[in-house]
């Protein structure tokens, strides 16, 4: 056997080494050579399945070809129509060699201009982030409640209401409306009721009051598809004495227990046994931790018939579900006039809210948290907005660079759709490198930005819309950052670009400086927005409320507990900590509901008032510190003060009466004497004004919903140890939890602060990215006009003339955006404002402390680049000329 | 075998014809011609790519770059609407000539 002496055949080397001698040939393209090595490829393959060895058959395919210069040739011939022809710069198509030609270059460009470069993608990848860090929040409201199988035929029932004050929509509606509803309307599957509670609920030794109860019926968890953990969702509440508890409270009471079975005991009332364990998703609207059913009352001692028959307590939400194809628009239309033979006194009018639209909309349609949706969409264009114009603004400014460079790919042949391409690869490469940085920096802000929004938000990439939603905002920014130099700088012609350099000024410079003025007009009207919503909710919490809210501290109470009020007074102001003990029906700040209209003495037939109404004790106007404008308080040593009645300012107002102290009031039914008006206190929500008020006494149980306690200032820790002792020994077996009322203020307006934080980190996110762009731009300027800094200080000039002369020319940009700025964050507040009944002034101090901060930042940007170029020797700059 | 004269008359309608089944790369045009000639015509590629490169200068033919399958990337020609109009015109000649050495052949076979 004849031994092989030459060195083992590698046929991609082979191959390589072929194709690098047809790359010789002038009139072969990148792409032609591509196409005939995978001829090459394909016969070679055939042949050697064909059962030759590779080296034979390469050798055969190869040897039929002619020598490359001859395919060459060939080629020329078939192009020779053409003045150049082997420059014809025709590509066909789309060519994958020149692609990764196009990024080679591309690369090698951001290598030469590590700074600029540097500029443009953080700017890139901040926008970006922030864009993306909107889209999760988005497309997490937009997600809420749409997980259920049933959710498009869900609709939930709306009322709207005509008062005497106007028209309002809300869900809440008397007992009987939903099974009524069912039994005249076939189309309607299935209705649940909804009733929140709150309940303490005790398991062995474990009890803690719970706020989170909802009553339901039997039908819910079939109409809305939550996942059980445990148990199963149809048949979960068909015992009346069952209850379904959600995942997360599971192991506070049972631990690592099997809850299911076990007995869980509601504020001593009655026992019911836990059936199942469900999941609640974070995007859904029912963020309740217990449910149990509303067939569940006759244990808990209240007779069902009753409620049955209560067309009068608007009080519970109903939930339907259509059968399958038939009209909601159907339906609504047929149960619109529903409720008038039931209760008559004035127009109430059905409707049907969908279930996937409650999240984002108010009952009456109009746009709830929709509204913010669209102004942070809005906000994430303008932030991408921001920093593509840095990439716009430095391309162009630097075109001269790039103009040498256009006019000798045109010379060579390059059509304007090659240069195009060659543009838009570059400023989609920086949009690909921003995109790695900019999930980075979602990724480390996530935790902080899922807090603000009090929203727990994850980076899923997997997901189909999400990662669509980030390509896209890649693809945006690399788009709009391109298209501009693009178009622009493809457009030079190749003799006034090769000859000396391109006339300077024109279109570019004012694009740019039009584009400067945008980006500031933005991130001014952000600052403006930012100092607005910031002075409003400093305005909320700083407010006169009317009453003392420090050192006020207030206990929840259970049926059970509420009788022990009289004992636990006397035994708390024992305490010289303690100053004063009251219990009222309702939180002071926060109340809930209204009575229709009463009727007082003079009142003229056609004055109607709508009063809230709390039930409080003798010590309650003394407690919570309100003040009296007339009359007086209630007092023990007057029996007759049970029947009396204490009103508001607001109430006052309304009713149209200079002193009401001595009328008499027909409040349901029951005749008594204003004996005295206070002061008003905020008692709703700043959104709304203060409510007119009738306060009646009513010591009985079902009044004192709340225990409020007065505190001295100083150091509470003392006075609750006592007050927590006390209450062991009078309400055993009940837990002892109590809140600030301060707290519970602030949490009222979480939302107003939480508003406020993130236009402040939007805001200052587009504030910085501006800020990088003028940092190219000056860094630009100042090294373009080296020589002019260098005369004017061999002439004399000092340094600080030089910068204060380069940053004229930013300042007066940003001067101009904050005059476009001004009016247009005004209206907007303006418009926000609108929702609140008390709001603070939008005054100029605001604006000029707006344009003040786009003022300094701006200087400091730009000064920092002119003061070096200008602190630099003349000589050095001078030297060549 | 063919003569070089009529092979280079009749590679563009012989291309053109091949398109007409849909769009197909290089490599696989030269196969099919093989096959269909029983091995008479024999097309080299440094004869053919230059043909469709002219083809597609010319607006008869388009190309695009392909893998399906994720085989290796294969530039794919498909027949243009000005090509298929440019196969009819072709047809009708090459059929004309056709038909005339048919009926010379069969009257000359006749008298022998």
């Amino acid at each position: 056997m004849k031994k092989r002496l030459t060195r083992a055949f590698d046929l991609d080397t082979a191959i390589a080494e072929w194709s690098r001698k047809l790359r010789h040939s002038d009139a072969l393209e990148d792409g032609t050579i591509t196409e005939l090595e995978a001829h090459v490829r394909d016969e070679v393959e055939d042949l050697i399945r064909q059962g030759k060895n590779p080296e034979e058959a390469f050798r055969e395919v190869t040897a039929s070809v002619e020598a490359p210069d001859a395919i060459g040739a060939e080629y020329s011939k078939s192009d020779s129509r053409g003045l150049l022809p082997v420059m014809s710069g025709r590509t066909t198509g789309f060519t994958p060699a020149l692609f990764l030609n196009s990024i080679k270059v591309s690369l090698r460009k951001m290598r030469r201009q590590r700074w600029y470069s540097l500029i443009n993608i953080s700017g890139l990848a901040a926008g970006m982030a922030c864009s993306i860090l909107i889209l999760l929040w988005v497309r997490n409201e937009l997600s809420y409640d749409r997980f259920h199988a049933h959710a498009g035929d869900i609709y939930r029932l709306v009322m709207e209401d005509h008062r005497a004050d106007g028209v309002s929509f809300h869900p809440w509606l008397p007992f009987p409306v939903g099974p009524a509803l069912k039994n005249d309307f076939p189309e309607i599957a299935a209705v649940s009721r909804w009733a929140p509670e709150d309940m303490v609920v005790r398991y062995k030794d474990k009890a803690y009051t719970e706020t989170e109860f909802l009553t339901v019926d039997p039908a819910f968890f079939e109409m809305f598809s939550f996942r059980f953990v445990e148990g199963a969702a149809t048949r979960a509440l068909a015992d009346p004495a069952s209850i379904v508890i959600r995942d997360t409270v599971a192991p506070k009471y049972f631990g690592d227990e099997n809850p299911i079975g076990k007995v869980l005991n509601l504020s001593d009332r009655a026992d019911l046994t836990v059936s199942g364990i469900v999941h609640i998703p974070d995007n859904s609207d029912f963020q309740f931790d217990f449910f149990f059913s509303f067939r569940a009352y006759p244990l808990f001692g209240v007779d069902l018939t009753t409620y049955e028959a209560d067309w009068k307590g608007f009080n519970y939400q109903f939930y339907l579900l259509l059968k399958e194809g038939s009209s909601a628009d159907l339906l609504e239309r047929k149960i619109s006039g529903f409720l008038k033979p039931h209760v008559p006194d004035r127009k109430r009018v059905l409707r049907l809210q969908p279930l996937r639209r409650i999240h984002l909309y108010k009952p009456d349609g109009t746009d709830g948290a929709m509204r913010y949706v669209r102004v942070f969409s809005l906000i994430a264009g303008f932030v991408l907005l921001i920093a593509c114009v840095n990439f716009i603004n430095l391309a162009t400014a630097r075109s001269e660079g790039r103009a040498k460079e256009v006019g000798l790919r045109k010379t060579l042949g390059g059509t304007r759709g090659q240069l195009i391409r060659q543009f838009f690869s570059e400023s989609l490469l920086h949009a690909a490198l921003a995109l790695g940085a900019a999930l980075l920096l979602v990724g480390l802000a996530l935790p902080f930005f899922s807090r603000i929004t009090g929203r727990r938000l994850g980076l899923d990439l997997g997901h189909a819309g999400i990662a669509g939603g980030i390509a896209a905002i890649t693809l945006c920014a690399g788009l709009i950052s391109g298209l501009y130099p693009a178009l622009f700088l493809s457009s030079f012609s190749p003799v006034r670009s090769i000859r000396a350099a391109i006339h300077r000024g024109g279109r570019g410079v004012l694009l740019r400086q039009g584009l400067v003025i945008l980006q500031f007009t933005l991130s001014t009207v952000l600052i403006i927005e930012t100092l607005v919503v910031n002075s409003q909710v400093a305005f909320i919490m700083n407010r006169d409320l009317g009453m003392a809210k420090d050192n006020l501290v207030y206990v929840l109470m259970q049926k059970k507990s509420r009788g022990s009020v009289d004992v636990l007074r006397q035994e708390l102001l024992k305490h010289p900590g303690i100053a004063g003990v009251s219990s009222s029906s309702q939180l002071p700040f926060d109340l809930v509901g209204w009575i229709g209209y009463l009727d007082w003495e003079g009142r003229p037939a056609d004055r109607q008032v709508y009063f809230s109404f709390m039930s409080v004790d003798h010590d309650f106007a003394r407690t919570c510190g309100l003040n009296f404008l007339l009359g007086r308080d209630f007092s023990r040593d007057i029996p007759t003060d049970a029947e009396n009645f204490i009103i508001n300012e607001t109430a006052r107002r309304q009713m149209g009466i200079k002193d009401p102290v001595g009328k008499q009031l027909n409040f349901l039914g029951r005749k008594g004497l204003i004996i005295g008006v206070v002061k008003d206190f905020s008692n709703r929500h700043v959104a709304f004004a203060t409510a007119p008020l009738v306060m009646t006494m009513d010591t009985r149980n079902a009044a004192r919903s709340y225990l409020l306690l007065r505190l001295q200032p100083g150091n509470p820790s003392a006075a609750l140890e006592h007050f927590r002792k006390a209450w062991r020994i009078i309400n055993p077996g009940f837990p002892c939890e109590y809140h600030f009322l301060d707290e519970s203020l602030n949490l009222m307006y979480a939302n107003e602060q939480r508003l406020s934080r993130l236009f402040f980190s939007f805001a200052a996110l587009a504030v910085f990215i501006s800020c990088l762009g003028l940092v190219g731009l000056s860094s630009y300027m100042a090294e373009e006009k080296t020589k002019e800094i260098g005369i004017r200080k061999a002439l004399g000039a000092s340094s600080g003339q030089i910068v204060s002369l380069f940053s004229m020319n930013f300042i007066r940009l940003v001067v101009v955006a904050n005059a476009v700025a001004w009016p247009v964050g005004y209206f907007i507040m303006r418009h926000w404002l609108q929702d609140y009944a008390y709001r603070t002034p939008v005054e100029f101090p605001v604006f000029a402390l707006a344009g003040v901060i786009g003022l300094l930042t701006a200087l400091f940007s730009v000064g920092w680049q002119t003061l070096r170029a200008a602190a630099a020797n003349p000589v050095e700059s001078l030297r060549y000329e | 075998m063919i003569s070089k004269a009529l092979i280079a008359a009749s590679t563009k309608p012989l291309i053109l014809s091949i398109l007409l089944d849909g769009e197909t790369y290089g490599y696989r045009i030269i196969k099919q011609m093989r096959f269909l000639s029983g091995g008479h015509l024999e097309w080299s590629f440094g004869m053919l790519y230059p043909v469709l490169h002219r083809l597609e200068k010319e607006g008869f033919i388009a190309s695009s770059w392909k893998s399906p399958n994720k085989e290796r990337l294969r530039k794919y020609y498909r027949l243009t609407d000005a090509g298929r109009r440019e196969l009819e015109r072709e047809k009708s000649q090459w059929l004309a000539v056709s038909t005339i050495f048919s009926r010379l052949w069969v009257s000359t076979e006749a008298r022998s």
